[in-house]
Formats: structure tokens, sequence, C-alpha cells
């Protein structure tokens, strides 16, 4: 009894350790700098530092996506057959503003999971995006305008996906290091946005690692912000009299220039 | 190539090229000081093309034009060519034009059928003025140029019916600035029906008040241009004002900036045009519309790159 006690201990120290070295060959180290920026007067965008290990069999996918919130569209349609014109309102539900996308290599080569796999790569691109927003009203091809949407954020820089965008490091004791330098664009907004970190092998996701990163408005666009949307009328009479002034004071130094001569 | 130049405007959210936006400014507002039109018909697109959301770039855009206008009525004040009295009564029916005009839109929006009223009105309106004032204009030149080589006629010509309705009128006045004397009711009524016309179409109205003052209030090109700035000046600030209080949307920067660059092209144009001619002037802006027309109208007819847009925009 006790020589058979001392075998399963034995077993389950073994099953430990190898669960632990497992563990070990797949766990992802990430850091990321900065985890915060700020947009100032002279912001133009800024660069986000993805490091970490992982293991050497595995590849990395790394995300900026902003928070998911409702979008209002208009729809383009053809009006007595030949004028395009806006025709009608879309909704799209839990759709981010941001959406950038870093791959090492191109999809195909990260390998093919099963369609219906929820932790298929597939999950991380533009098609796992669209099987997750919805759209009002229902009844229209909700494929269409998402694609069309897509071409719209696009063209404002802010949807990208940019192929082999992560390097590699040697590897070393099973694992290798990886980097990914993260444009991110003039185009932002303040607010919290996600950058995610996913470990890929043969099409499946396999350990992933998220940190929220805040985008902060400083010095005078903040004080411009906070002035449009907390004293909205002053906002308005302040820009009104800076307007008039700033017309008047270029009249009188043209209208001296004038006299001068 | 990317200059060095870069602000961050906080309500478009977006980062502009500083030398962009000021380049933007001065073509505009030079426009504006040459013909007396805002310019918004043509600012707004061109702000939106560099990424500057719809609604911004329209309220922005009027914020900036009560810089450029007040530095245009300026300019032509100095000249003498600024009719306080016209553009007063212009001003005031054009206040309440406006107001019957916002009322008009939401019945249309409720109907459903607003887009589509408003673009036609668009193409209609710039399709009508640019090929009257072509036409009239170039006529004029070539007559003013027949007219040096042949010998005054003995008689004048009679009155035409529109000539004597308007001397029909009650109230009877004169404005000694534009040399003409009418009725008060023309300029308040033009004014109405301009008002009603540019709250439909969302615009400023001063290409549409530009012809009016020539063509129905028979008012000198080059005083149409100072008393048209001075009645924009007014609506653009009620818009800055009412734009800011309701929607956030005016980007103090963004009209900084360009405010900047039009005050200065507003001066400019406003001495070009002195330097040309009245028919000269008008067949500028003939082209200018016609152009602006034909834009609009291959907006229309082209298939659009892509087939939403964000809403709140023009």
């Amino acid at each position: 009894m006790r020589r058979i006690k001392i075998m399963q201990w034995i077993l389950a120290m073994i099953a430990c350790w190898a669960l632990w070295g497992l563990g070990a060959a797949q766990a992802m180290e990430v850091s990321i700098q900065p985890q915060a920026f700020e947009i100032g007067t002279f912001y133009n965008g800024t660069t986000l530092n993805v490091e970490g290990r992982v293991a050497v069999d595995q590849d990395v996918v790394v995300r900026f996506v902003g928070v998911p919130d409702d979008l209002h569209l208009k729809k383009k349609g053809k009006v007595l057959g030949c004028l395009w014109m806006n025709r009608g309102s879309l909704e799209f539900h839990d759709f981010p503003n941001v959406f950038l996308l870093y791959l090492p290599k191109p999809w195909d080569a990260l390998g093919q999971a099963d369609a219906n796999d929820p932790h298929g790569i597939w999950t991380l691109g533009l098609e796992g995006l669209e099987s997750r927003v919805s759209m009002e009203p229902e009844g229209e091809d909700k494929h269409l305008f998402f694609q069309e949407l897509l071409k719209l954020k696009r063209k404002e820089g802010l949807y990208r996906q940019n192929v082999g965008s992560i390097a590699y490091g040697p590897e070393e004791q099973g694992a290798r290091t990886f980097r990914a330098s993260l444009q991110i664009p003039a185009r932002l907004s303040e607010g919290d946005y996600h950058l995610e970190v996913y470990a890929v092998s043969q099409g499946r996701i396999v350990d992933s690692a998220s940190v929220p990163i805040r985008a902060r408005l400083v010095g005078t666009p903040a004080f411009i912000k906070k002035m449009a949307f907390q004293h909205a009328l002053w906002h308005g009479i302040l820009a009104t009299l800076v307007a008039i002034v700033g017309g008047l004071l270029m009249g009188f130094i043209f209208g001296a220039g004038k006299g001068a001569h | 190539m990317h200059l060095p130049f870069h602000l961050y405007l906080p309500i478009a959210g977006n980062s502009v090229n500083l030398l962009l936006i000021l380049g933007l400014g001065g073509f505009v507002g030079l426009l504006s000081g040459i013909f007396g039109v805002g310019g918004g018909f043509l600012m707004t697109p061109l702000l939106i093309m560099i990424g500057i959301p719809p609604t911004v770039a329209a309220a922005s855009d009027s914020n900036q034009i009560v810089g450029a206008s007040t530095s245009g009525t300026i300019a032509h004040f100095r000249m003498g060519n600024v009719d306080f009295k016209m553009g007063l009564l212009l001003l005031l029916g054009g206040v309440a034009g406006g107001t019957v005009g916002v009322q008009i839109i939401k019945i249309l929006r409720q109907l459903g059928n607003a887009d589509f009223l408003i673009s036609i009105t668009y193409v209609l309106m710039l399709g009508i003025i640019g090929v009257y004032m072509f036409q009239e204009s170039y006529r004029s030149l070539r007559s003013s140029s027949a007219a040096q080589a042949a010998p005054a006629p003995a008689h004048p010509a009679r009155p035409s019916a529109y000539a004597r309705f308007v001397a029909s009128l009650p109230f009877q006045t004169e404005f000694p600035r534009s040399g003409v004397r009418m009725s008060l009711l023309m300029p308040l009524l033009l004014g109405i029906l301009v008002g009603i016309l540019a709250a439909i179409m969302g615009v400023g109205g001063g290409f549409i008040m530009v012809p009016v003052m020539v063509y129905l209030l028979r008012m000198p090109m080059h005083v149409v241009v100072g008393t048209s700035l001075f009645q924009i000046l007014f609506t653009c600030i009620d818009v800055t004002i009412m734009q800011s209080y309701s929607n956030h949307t005016v980007d103090f920067v963004l009209a900084f900036l360009l405010l900047l660059g039009s005050t200065v092209g507003a001066q400019v144009g406003a001495r070009i045009s002195k330097r040309l001619k009245g028919d000269q002037l008008k067949i500028i802006l003939a082209v200018l519309v016609l152009a602006v027309m034909v834009k609009m109208l291959l907006g229309l007819l082209l298939t659009p790159d892509v087939l939403v847009a964000q809403a709140g925009g023009h």
C-alpha cells in the first residue's frame, strides 16, 4: 500500500514536471513600450515597440485595436437609375474605430485551422471581425457594406494589415525573441485602445496577452477640447472674436502697408 | 514626402500639415476677396479631402470665413465698396429666409427625400447662375468693345418689364453707395429667397447672393463684392456660435490656421478685384461656379469609390 502511494506521488511529480516544462516552452513573454502616450500640440503619430519571447515552433500576431463601438453610416444608392446619393442609414455595432494588424508572414503561411474553430487564427483578422460585428437594418447585405466600410477605414489609415512586420531573433533553448514597431496613425482620438499579442501555431491561437493602451490629450489640444465640450457657447463666442480680431489685424496690417507707400 | 510642420487638431481628431492648411486658407481667401463669395463651397470639400471629418470641416470653415470676411469687408470698405444700407436689408431678409429654410429642410427630411432635393437644387442653381452670368458677361464684354467703335444711340432703350415692376413697388428709397433707387421690399424679399435656398443647400449663400445683387438689384459689381462680404460676416458669426454650442464641431486651431492664410488671401484678392473690370470678374466667377457644378454633377453620375459615408456631413 505504501509502495503504491509512493508510486502515485512519483507519477504526480513527473506529471507536474512535464506540464511545467510544456508550459515553459509555450509561455509567451511580452514587453510593450510605452503603455500610454500623449497627444499634444505637435502629435503626428507615434511608435509602440513590442518585444518578447515565444516558442520556436510558434509565430506571433500583434493587433492594435480600438474599443468596439456603434458606427452610424449613410449608404449610397441610385436615384432615378442614374444619380448616386445618400439613400438611408446603416448602423454597425461593436465595430472598433482602429484595427492595425501586424503579421510575420502571410496568413496562408501561418497554417490553417478549421473554419469553425473558435481558436483559429482567422478570428484575429477582418474575417473574424466581420463575424463579430452586427449591422442594422438586418435585411441589408452585411458583407457588401462591411467591405465598403473597410474601404472607408483603409482610406482614413485606421485599418491596416502589415505583413512581414514582426522580426524574430535567433533560436535559444527552444524559444526565440520577437520584435515589432507599431506605427500608430496621426488620425487618432483620445481614448482607450488595446495592444494584443497572440502566439499561433498550425493555424490556431495557443497563447495571448492583452495590454490596455491609453491615448491622452495634453496641453493646448486638451484645453481646447475641454472648452469646446464643457463651455461650448463661450468657445463659439471666443472663436468668433478671435476670427474678427484676426481679420481686423490683417486689415490694419495691409492698410498700414498701403499707406506707407 | 512629409513636411516637418504638423499640428494636432483636437476636435477633428487628426494631425495636419501647417503649411498645407495655410495654403488652402490663402487660396480660398484669395477667391473670397476677388469675388465676394465666402468660399465655403470650395473649402469644405478641400478640408474633407485632407482628412477632416465633414461636420468639423463645415463648422470650422464658417469660423474662418468670419475672419476672412472681416478682413475683406474692411478692404472693400476702404475702397468705398460696401453698401451698408442694402447689406443690412439683405441680412434681415436672409435671417428670416434661413429660419423658413431650416423648417422646410426638416419637413423634407421627414419625407425622406431631402438629400435628393438638396443635390438637385445645388446642381440646378449652380448651372442656371453660372450659364446666365457667363452669357451676360460675355455679351457685355463683346458689346463694350463694339461700343467703342460705334456711336451711342440717340434714344435710350425702353425700361424692361422687370424695371417697371421694381419702380412700381412702395417704399422707394435711394441707395447712394450702389447708385440705385428701389423699394425697401426688394432687398428684403430677395434676402428671404436667398436665405431659404442657402438653408436648404447648407451653404452661406454668397454664390447665390452675388448674382442676385448684380442682376436683380442692379448693383455695380465692385459694390456687390464688398456688400456680399459684409453680409456673409454676420451669417457666419451666427453659424459659428450655433455649431459650437449645439454640435461642438468648431475646431478652433484649424479655423485659426485657415484664418491666417485666408485673411492674407482676401486682402490680395480685394486688390486683384479692384484691377479687374466688372465683366471680367463676373465671367471668371461664372466659370468657377460652372466648374463646381460640373464636379457636383460628376459626383452624382459616377459610381462612388465607397458606397458608405460617415453620417453627419453635408
